[in-house]
């Protein structure tokens, strides 16, 4: 053979070693220490703190469900305000919703700004703390509510309302909004009997809320739409919202509840809703969960809350 | 801006005095191809001059020199002495030979200047016949790729044709083929660009200390000149590869006056794959398969006269992915399409001795399309999703050379721009009956974008300065920005071989290149800087040392230092393929950019070995409020060390072998490292949704690296003069020792199969792997060229 041939079948020769076409190499994470995981929540002005504690785990393992001893202590200053013991929380999805346990107090929490920390212990794991600083309550008025209704993209109807917001100079504020009817609600829980039992209660409906205005960004869990002051900061703001409406009917009692958050908590909370976002769409960017937890993971929520009627 | 221009003839004026000006153009001999950088010298004063990019030059003289005694000299080329009589400005146009051990130096030419007397830091001229001789992915020759072994210069991925300058993203690199921007690099999803270099003249690479005539993006301006086209007589090459063939032919259509250069290539595994299909599939279903892509350059040169020339260039290229069943009476498939066109009129016109200027109409025009069709004998549903850019423009470039010490350049330009980012149409009729027909997404963007520049090259003894402002302007949706961008670079010789640099320079960009992390895909969004989305900016300094060892070697080293500010990057989670009902402007957020290192360049261009050695150590990083929770982290092509080395070795006239090897620390990249859950707060409902309370998220964004890259590649070219002309064949494998470089990393729980019985299998997912997926293993290939 003359010429290059000789060259080239040395080539693929070379090529062929034992599984030399598998193109899949396995890598070596760093092994994952457990860390306790808390959802705590405090709101200004409840007598309850809603918590759940459970324990994180390495990527490559399967999901805990352990039953190990916890302990959460919630501080305000270097007070003891509240404390609770129990087992690890973790919970089948379906069941999370009512998986919140309360820790309940002798008087409600304070709606004036107060520094809050909370400790929390896994056996076996170690402790992980949070500080934050309840936000002042928002000042914050409906500025107009005419009954007036927009399409959405679905095709949904969807109530609007204005409000201003009167925003503190000096100091990064965060807001989020949403919208609350009263209305029936279908309740289920696996009773001791291990069966599933569902009943109608009526209560507070909560009513997926918007805004087309740019800077609003989507909150997970039930805080809806959230923003921050960057251009507003030290003035008035008027800010229009959006939210669904009974498509069957009249909403009774609609109103809007206007949160003030801390920084940590609305990073989060835009950080968890990118995230669900993203849950298994491989053409999304990746997502980093906000954490704020030292020595752990979750989230501290502070927030104070305002309730405006909506009344056309 | 005002003061600038009152300036200006003051400037001019300077060196006019009773001086004789020499110009003229200096070409190739066979064929009339024009020299870049060839140089001129006047023996006896030592002045000089250098053609610029058409070829043109201009010396001016002492007007107490009576004969002037010239060398006009070019790498690769025998010299041309002259001595003319000085009594007024003349034209003087130099034709040069080749050398006669043209096949050695060919590929090895660079331009006449060596490294340490150019003012201009953080270039590189790389000759087209250096790029091909590069070992080449399935024998393709590739100038993009070529350029990715250059210090500073990085690889998106495997494979990948992106280019990565000084840790500026692709969007940042303003990619010009003959003046006209280039919006779309890549065929076949990365892995080849779209420059076939059987068609190019040269390309030049600037890193850093922009001069003024360039603008509009933050990171490089990477200059690609096609080939005019030859005076003389007919040539042709091309080659016969495994993937694709090319052909480029060029010739007078009117000697010496008239010129015509047709370049394609095309790739043929549709050509294969497509009957292989069809042979498999039953007879009442057909499959058309679309799985190619093609370039067709193209070039017509016309001399008015001496003084005056046209060209017409034009390049239209395409991709094609798809297929289309036909079964029975229904229809399904879809596929996905883009490309570029590109067409440039541009006219040389030498106004004086002292004065050249270029004015160029451009287009350009980048699409991509993604179809969808599933039909049978009564329902018909079609989708096709869109996007692309459109500029129309037209700039004036002028050169004047005022004197030995002064070089002026100045100019201006508009582009308009039409965006279309991103739009689905859906048709759906049943029966006939159209039932939906529509249009989703955004609309149609148009914007302005105006520029003007001056620049002065000044050659003062040892130093060198050019100093320059480049102004720009934009338009979009009644949102005006504007900028005024210093340009400053330095040169200072010390003794005869070495020489300091250092530059600065602002940048100002006003469209952003919407491009995902998540996958690799040509669905990349062009859209224009709004009132919300503010311009890019940047500045750069750059210091080094340059210097020529014993002729044949280069070195140089530079340090850089890139602030940027504005960059574009997609909101975490976002994702422009789905949700098309959100305007672009919702899913992006903007940010900072601060990249710093050092490269160090050591090149030889002479002898039997030639080649280089490039070494990069650099930071990246990325600072966005809205990401990684507002915390600075890498960018995902930070790479700490980024090291090539390129050989060439003549074995003999007719036998060469070369050789490249790359390694680069891995990407950074963001994978879910632990999970936990937690609970949703304030219970209840909300419109019967229910989140799932796991979370599996990582510490910080970019935070885990993938494993370094390294590659090897090898080739070797056989070459014989035949009665026609001259073949060669090339053999070349790619990763020569197959090593497993990472394309993407997955977190999977691969099935695990169990033989149940000699006949059964049974499979369950196994436990979750972190996986590295390569896609190019050991890859040879061959290629037949030919040249007549």
């Amino acid at each position: 053979m003359k010429g290059p041939f000789p060259f080239l079948i040395i080539l693929l020769y070379c090529g062929c070693g034992q599984d030399a076409f598998r193109q899949v190499v396995e890598v070596d994470l760093p092994e994952h220490v457990s860390a306790p995981a808390v959802s705590v929540e405090l709101i200004g002005g409840d007598s309850v703190i809603r918590y759940s504690l459970s324990r994180s785990f390495g990527i490559l393992e399967e999901e805990p469900d352990d039953g190990r001893a916890t302990e959460l202590t919630v501080y305000r200053g270097d007070r003891q305000i509240g404390r609770a013991t129990g087992v690890v929380a973790n919970q089948p999805a379906f069941m999370a919703v009512d998986s919140m346990r309360q820790i309940w107090l002798d008087e409600p929490i304070p709606t004036e700004p107060a520094d809050y920390r909370i400790e929390a212990t896994i056996a076996g794991t170690g402790s992980a703390t949070a500080e934050q600083r309840m936000p002042r309550p928002p000042r914050v008025s409906v500025k107009e509510y005419s009954g007036r209704e927009v399409i959405d993209g679905n095709g949904f109807r969807r109530g609007v309302a204005t409000i201003e917001i009167e925003d503190p100079p000096g100091e990064a504020n965060y807001y989020a909004i949403r919208a609350v009817v009263d209305d029936s609600i279908r309740t289920c829980l696996i009773d001791r009997d291990s069966q599933f039992v569902c009943q109608n209660v009526y209560g507070s409906r909560l009513r997926s809320t918007s805004s087309p205005d740019p800077t609003v960004r989507e909150l997970e869990y039930f805080y809806q739409a959230g923003l921050r002051d960057d251009g507003f900061d030290g003035r008035r703001y008027t800010l229009e919202v959006h939210f669904r409406i009974n498509e069957n009917g009249v909403d009774r009692n609609p109103r809007l509840e206007v949160f003030s958050l801390t920084e940590d908590a609305f990073r989060y909370l835009v950080s968890v809703a990118a995230y669900q976002d993203a849950r298994n769409n491989p053409f999304a960017e990746p997502v980093t969960v906000h954490n704020f937890i030292e020595d752990g993971y979750g989230y501290l929520i502070t927030v104070n809350k305002v309730v405006l009627p909506l009344t056309p | 801006m005002r003061y600038i221009l009152l300036l200006f003839p003051v400037l001019l004026s300077s060196g006019m005095v009773a001086q004789s000006t020499l110009s003229g153009y200096l070409t190739d001999a066979a064929t009339g191809e024009p020299l870049l950088a060839a140089n001129v010298i006047e023996l006896k004063t030592g002045r000089g001059a250098v053609a610029n990019t058409y070829g043109f030059y201009s010396l001016t003289l002492p007007a107490d020199l009576d004969t002037a005694r010239l060398r006009y000299s070019y790498i690769g080329y025998a010299s041309v002495d002259t001595t003319v009589t000085v009594v007024a400005d003349r034209t003087l146009s130099v034709s040069f030979r080749a050398a006669i051990d043209l096949a050695t130096v060919e590929v090895s030419s660079d331009r006449g200047e060596r490294i340490e007397q150019r003012i201009q830091m953080s270039t590189i001229e790389v000759p087209v016949g250096q790029l091909k001789r590069v070992p080449a992915l399935l024998g393709e020759v590739d100038v993009l790729k070529s350029l990715q072994l250059l210090p500073g210069v990085q690889s998106g991925g495997e494979g990948t044709t992106g280019l990565y300058v000084r840790g500026g993203s692709p969007d940042q690199n303003l990619v010009l083929l003959d003046g006209v921007p280039v919006y779309n690099v890549s065929h076949a999803l990365g892995i080849f660009s779209v420059f076939n270099a059987d068609a190019l003249r040269n390309v030049s690479l600037i890193k850093g200390g922009f001069p003024a005539r360039y603008g509009g993006r933050l990171s490089s301006v990477l200059n690609i000149n096609m080939k005019e086209g030859n005076l003389k007589e007919w040539e042709g090459e091309g080659s016969l590869g495994l993937i694709s063939s090319k052909l480029t032919l060029s010739g007078p259509i009117r000697k010496e006056q008239t010129s015509v250069l047709v370049s394609a290539r095309r790739t043929y595994a549709d050509l294969i794959a497509g009957p292989l299909i069809k042979s498999g599939q039953p007879n009442d279903e057909d499959t058309d398969l679309g799985l190619y892509f093609y370039d067709l350059n193209g070039k017509l040169q016309h001399k008015l006269n001496e003084r005056n020339r046209l060209f017409l260039s034009f390049y239209a290229g395409s991709d094609v992915f798809s297929t289309r069943t036909t079964e029975a009476e229904e229809t399904y498939g879809g596929g996905t399409d883009w490309g570029n066109i590109i067409s440039a009129a541009r006219w040389n016109w030498q106004v004086g001795p002292k004065l050249f200027l270029n004015t160029t109409a451009t287009y350009s025009r980048y699409r991509i399309n993604v179809d969808n069709e599933n039909s049978d004998a009564t329902e018909v549903y079609r989708s096709r999703y869109f996007s692309g850019i459109d500029d129309v423009g037209a700039k004036v470039d002028a050169d004047y050379i005022a004197s030995a010490t002064h070089y002026f350049r100045f100019g201006t330009g508009y582009t308009h721009h039409t965006y279309r980012p991103g739009a689905v149409s859906l048709l759906s009729a049943v029966d006939e009956q159209v039932e939906l027909d529509t249009l989703i997404g955004n609309r149609p963007t148009d914007s302005h974008e105006l520029y003007a520049y001056v620049e002065d090259d000044i050659r003062l003894g040892r130093l060198g300065v050019n100093v320059g402002v480049h102004l720009s302007g934009f338009v979009v949706d009644g949102q005006r920005y504007g900028s005024l961008q210093p340009r400053l670079g330095l040169r200072y010789l010390v003794g005869e071989a070495l020489s300091l640099k250092a530059s600065y320079s602002r940048m100002q960009q006003y469209i952003n290149l919407l491009t995902s992390e998540a996958l690799s895909l040509p669905t990349d969004l062009w859209v224009p800087s709004t009132a919300r989305i503010r311009p890019q900016q940047s500045w750069q300094v750059a210091a080094g040392a340059a210097r020529t060892f014993a002729d044949d070697y280069e070195i140089s080293l530079e340090g850089f230092y890139k602030r940027m500010d504005n960059v574009v990057s997609f909101r975490e989670g976002a994702s422009f393929l789905l949700g098309l009902e959100n305007d672009w402007e919702e899913k992006v957020t903007q940010g900072e950019g601060e990249v710093y290192g050092a490269e160090l360049f050591v090149q030889r261009k002479r002898g039997r070995l030639t080649g280089w050695v490039g070494y990069t150590l650099s930071w990246n990083w990325r600072q966005f409020d809205e990401l990684n929770s507002g915390r600075r982290f890498p960018f995902r092509y930070d790479r700490r060390h980024d090291l090539s080395v390129v050989a060439n070795y003549d074995l003999s006239e007719k036998v060469q072998f070369s050789g490249a090897f790359v390694y680069g620390t891995g990407n950074a990249v963001t994978i879910p490292v632990y999970g936990y859950q937690v609970n949703t707060p304030t219970g209840g409902q909300i419109d019967g949704f229910v989140s799932r309370p796991v979370i599996e998220t990582a510490p910080e964004k970019n935070s885990f690296r993938m494993s370094n890259y390294h590659r090897l590649d090898l080739s070797a070219s056989f070459r014989k003069q035949k009665r026609w002309g001259e073949r060669s064949w090339v053999v070349g494998v790619y990763n020569a020792y197959w090593h497993r470089n990472p394309y993407y990393i997955t977190v999977d729980r691969p099935l695990v199969c169990v033989d149940t019985s000699p006949t059964s299998t049974s499979c369950s997912p196994g436990p979750k792997v972190v996986e590295e997926r390569s896609i190019l293993p050991l890859i040879p290939s061959v290629a037949y060229n030919f040249k007549f």
